[in-house]
């Protein structure tokens, strides 16, 4: 007995001596690699995000706030019975309870169940008890607008980044500075020790204001929304500018989406139509050539055309007017929108000289306006055009810009002259209201001179006038003026353009009591039916929009109606 | 001459006294009370005070076991165990279930642990059971049937509860007594074989978070977060002890709370990383002391009840430390051992001063008959 003895002794001995060698190892030998090995694995940097700055209208109305609401996760490791407590969480928040059971059951630390919930959601969930739930805060970006200006602010991802619009290109301001924090977590991965203070002092987002009126664009968008409806058309624009600064009032598309709930089902509504499509202008081109050919002594504007009544023969095609015309003076080729007029005014002009007018009326290149994704115009080399391209660019088909481009030209072709950039945000503020950065109008060049704007203006306020292709834009106590467009489209199937799906535009603004144009406006149908010309479709819209906006904008009859108006004004 | 012997017996009283074992304990209860002070800090010093209730409860029942003569314990081997049987089949009904186990007996606000009973219960057990038969020269299958039978009974019903750590103790206490009684060759291979055929079906009986720890503990990088926890963050602290150590009250592993369970089952991180390697050094020489001293005390016993016990006890101790301190720094799996002596518990501090209490008692009555 006593030789097993001495080998339990031994035994019990080399054990204690082995803790001992592994204390030597641990504490004298490599402490640091153990210590450092070790803070790779429990040390965590988390983020803490700052406020994202809203956005406001001109007038300060808020377009885009951050609410804060509750996010409800689990970490399933602390969940008893998961497949239980999925079909409770399940039941109580109407989800797919087998998704929720697979996420429940696997082996993560953290999973979400359902972000963004509303408080009815959190206090149902609070209600079951289960452990291993837990809530967190979160921001959710609400916009009060919903689908009038969705298509212009954009939305911001479930993490709070900018996607589209306005909430993508500004992202980094209106995103602020996160805070870093150093944090430890312990097995079951919570945070169990923060190592000091955030790493700096928390900065909100910068706020956004736009030149956008609320109220305009209420009025713009639900306009469009009855007229694409009404005719029975495929989807529409409307973009109100101001044509003595760039600023734009409004920007409307239809269709349209709602950016509180955040369904991608639709990504066709997400576009801003008005800067993102390309479409042929149609007829709308013609005031900008003529004014351009005026100003640059190709033609006069007295001088007169004979319009063959209706039927040209150019170079084996036949140009075709809606209706046959004799001789026109050129005022009148843009009042009775002429083509074959147009076709042989710009006959003499070189094509390359036509594709620098284009150009010079900023109708090439995309405006520079502060939105994303804006394409440059389809227009193809001048040298590759034939006679025929030739005539067709003369009167607004074979070529495609977009929207602001149009409004962006015709803006010059009013105001005497100056192509102005477009633009949406007036200035940034930061989180204090401080003014961090503020647009102001940009001329980016003198196109044509005072005398032939104002002479331009004469002739599309005729245009609008009784006779003129455009009278259903005509409003009473306004001088108003602008051109209508009813282009084509190319039918894909047979790659010619079609009879039935057309575009209709009309481009216009109205001169106030001050003499100067206080607005310009471009309204855009594409494929109305069964009625497709921009006189019938597009014109009312127009007059619509600007007799609803007319108070908001306190704008005053330009054409006194001698005693009747004189008399209202009395009572 | 009755009354010279009688007079000689109580000049013994204290001379026979093995002070050096009673120095020695106290020595570690002291270290033990500084570490939970340290680490009870945090989390309130309710736990301290109560410890120390515990320790002084401890010295009197020790005392008590001391003044009894151990032998009367032989007669106690059967009720016992008959005792501890059921009380380990009724916590498997009955038992308050905490995270998943039953372990938990509920008497009153009290709460028992019948396993850690068990531990003790098989040494007295063992100790009885050999005194019996202590003609025999090389115990055989026919000898060891009945008794290891008997012994694998409570094991297999603290496995059940489930307490691997527990149970691994009490049988390595039993198989480390059965070899000390010396046993035949043949049946010493055979078993060994035996058990190395059952190994899998063990494994297959565990429960998954036990097989993740043994897993993790091959393995630490699989589970860094889970299982392996423990096991790094208390390598972290006795890592970050160095030599000397950062110093009584200064070691922030423990006092920011990475490290849970630091008063119970980690409690030696906190020595490791307040004292340093001076300080673990110093408290496993003290166990060596300890041990060494039981073991020494077991050859010199007047009888083999009284070596067994010592024996039983130095494994008891033994194993408790190793395995406590082996977790502690990383090379053995989380099982949930308490390190005697110093981790915070009522029960265990009194179980381990009822064993030094018999240690004296066998020490001391060895002069008497």
């Amino acid at each position: 007995m006593a030789g097993r003895v001495k080998i339990a002794q031994i035994f019990f001995i080399a054990l204690l001596a082995l803790i001992g060698i592994r204390a030597v190892d641990l504490q004298l030998v490599r402490p640091d690699t153990i210590i450092s090995q070790a803070h790779k694995r429990f040390d965590h940097t988390i983020q803490l995000s700052s406020q994202r700055g809203s956005i406001y209208d001109h007038s300060g109305q808020p377009l885009a706030i951050s609410l804060e609401v509750k996010s409800i996760a689990a970490n399933p490791r602390l969940i008893d019975k998961p497949s239980g407590a999925a079909s409770k969480i399940a039941r109580a928040l109407h989800m797919d309870q087998n998704a929720l059971k697979k996420r429940l059951q696997s082996d993560k630390y953290f999973v979400w169940i359902k972000r963004q919930a509303n408080p009815d959601e959190v206090a149902a969930v609070k209600a079951l008890n289960i452990k291993g739930i837990g809530y967190y805060n979160e921001a959710k970006r609400f916009y009060p607008e919903s689908e009038s200006l969705a298509n212009i602010l954009g939305i911001v991802g479930v993490d709070g980044q900018g996607l589209e619009g306005i909430e993508l290109l500004f992202d980094h301001a209106l995103k602020g500075k996160p805070r870093h924090i150093e944090v430890q977590k312990d097995g079951l991965g919570r945070i169990i020790y923060a190592r000091g203070l955030p790493s700096d002092e928390k900065k909100d987002g910068n706020t956004i204001w736009l030149t956008i009126d609320r109220r305009m664009q209420y009025i713009a968008s639900s306009k469009l929304e009855k007229a694409v409806r009404d005719n029975k058309a495929k989807s529409g624009f409307v973009i109100i500018t101001n044509p003595l600064t760039g600023e734009i009032y409004a920007m409307a598309s239809y269709p349209s989406f709602n950016p509180n709930i955040g369904s991608y089902k639709h990504l066709d509504g997400h576009k801003n139509r008005g800067v993102v499509d390309v479409f042929e202008p149609g007829s709308v081109i013609k005031p900008i050539f003529v004014s351009w050919g005026v100003d640059n002594s190709v033609f006069k504007i007295s001088q007169s055309i004979f319009c063959e009544n209706g039927n040209f023969s150019y170079h084996r095609t036949t140009i075709r007017d809606h209706e046959g015309y004799g001789w026109l003076p050129v005022r009148d080729i843009v009042k009775y929108s002429s083509n074959i007029g147009m076709v042989k005014l710009l006959d003499p002009v070189h094509a390359d000289v036509m594709y620098s007018c284009l150009k010079e009326f900023g109708l090439v290149g995309p405006t520079g306006l502060d939105f994303p994704g804006e394409p440059a115009a389809l227009v193809r080399n001048p040298q590759k055009w034939t006679s025929v391209d030739k005539a067709n660019v003369s009167f607004g088909q074979g070529f495609a810009v977009t929207g602001i481009q149009l409004i962006t030209a015709f803006n010059a072709l009013i105001n005497g002259g100056m192509l102005l950039k477009p633009y949406l945000v007036e200035h940034t503020a930061d989180a204090s209201g401080k003014e961090t950065q503020s647009f102001r109008p940009t001329i980016i060049r003198k196109v044509i001179s005072e005398h032939t704007s104002d002479e331009i203006v004469g002739i599309l306020t005729s245009v609008c006038a009784k006779g003129g292709t455009a009278e259903a834009a005509n409003i009473n106590n306004y001088q108003v003026f602008g051109k209508t467009g009813t282009s084509q489209k190319i039918d894909p199937l047979t790659g010619t353009y079609s009879r039935k799906d057309c575009i209709a535009t009309f481009i216009g603004g109205v001169i106030d009591a001050s003499g100067k144009p206080r607005l310009s406006m471009i309204v855009n149908i594409d494929e109305p039916h069964p009625y497709h010309f921009a006189s019938i479709v597009a014109c009312p819209v127009f007059k619509d929009i600007v007799q609803s906006c007319a108070s908001i904008m306190d704008l005053k009859p330009s054409i006194t109606v001698a005693r009747k108006g004189a008399q209202d004004e009395g009572i | 001459m009755s009354k010279v012997w009688h007079m000689s017996r109580y000049t013994k009283i204290t001379d026979n006294i093995d002070w050096g074992l009673i120095v020695t304990t106290f020595a570690i209860i002291f270290i033990g009370l500084l570490c939970l002070y340290s680490s009870a800090r945090v989390t309130g010093l309710t736990i301290f005070y109560k410890q120390l209730i515990w320790i002084a409860l401890g010295t009197v029942i020790m005392v008590l076991v001391f003044i009894v003569d151990y032998r009367i314990l032989m007669y106690s081997a059967w009720p016992l165990y008959v005792l501890i049987l059921l009380s380990l089949i009724l916590v498997l009904v009955v038992g308050r279930e905490i995270s998943g186990a039953r372990r938990w007996l509920s008497l009153g606000p009290f709460g028992i642990q019948p396993s850690e009973f068990a531990k003790i219960m098989v040494i007295i057990w063992m100790g009885y059971w050999s005194e019996t038969r202590k003609h025999i020269q090389g115990y055989g299958i026919r000898e060891l049937f009945m008794p290891v039978f008997l012994m694998a009974l409570p094991v297999v019903l603290i496995l059940a509860e489930p307490d691997l750590g527990t149970a691994g103790i009490v049988g390595f206490i039993v198989l480390i007594m059965f070899l000390l009684l010396g046993i035949k060759q043949s049946t010493l291979i055979g078993s060994g074989v035996a058990s190395i055929a059952i190994l899998p079906f063990v494994w297959w009986s565990l429960k998954e978070y036990q097989r993740l720890r043994i897993l993790s503990f091959f393995d630490p990088g699989r589970d860094p977060l889970g299982s392996g926890y423990h096991a790094m963050q208390s390598k972290i602290a006795v890592g970050s002890g160095g030599f000397f150590g950062k110093g009584f009250l200064e070691g922030t592993q423990t006092q920011l709370r990475f490290l849970p369970e630091h008063h119970t089952d980690f409690i030696f991180s906190v020595v490791a990383e307040e004292w340093g390697f001076m300080g673990s050094a110093m408290l496993i020489v003290l166990y060596l002391i300890l041990i060494t001293k039981i073991i020494s005390l077991g050859t010199r016993a007047k009888d083999r009840f009284g070596s067994m016990l010592c024996f039983g006890i130095a494994a008891y101790f033994t194993l408790h430390i190793f395995i406590n301190m082996a977790m502690a720094i990383g090379i053995f799996p989380v099982v949930g051992v308490p390190l005697p002596f110093i981790s915070y518990g009522g029960s265990f501090m009194l179980m381990n001063l009822i064993c030094i209490g018999l240690i004296l008692n066998i020490s001391w009555r060895r002069f008497i008959f």
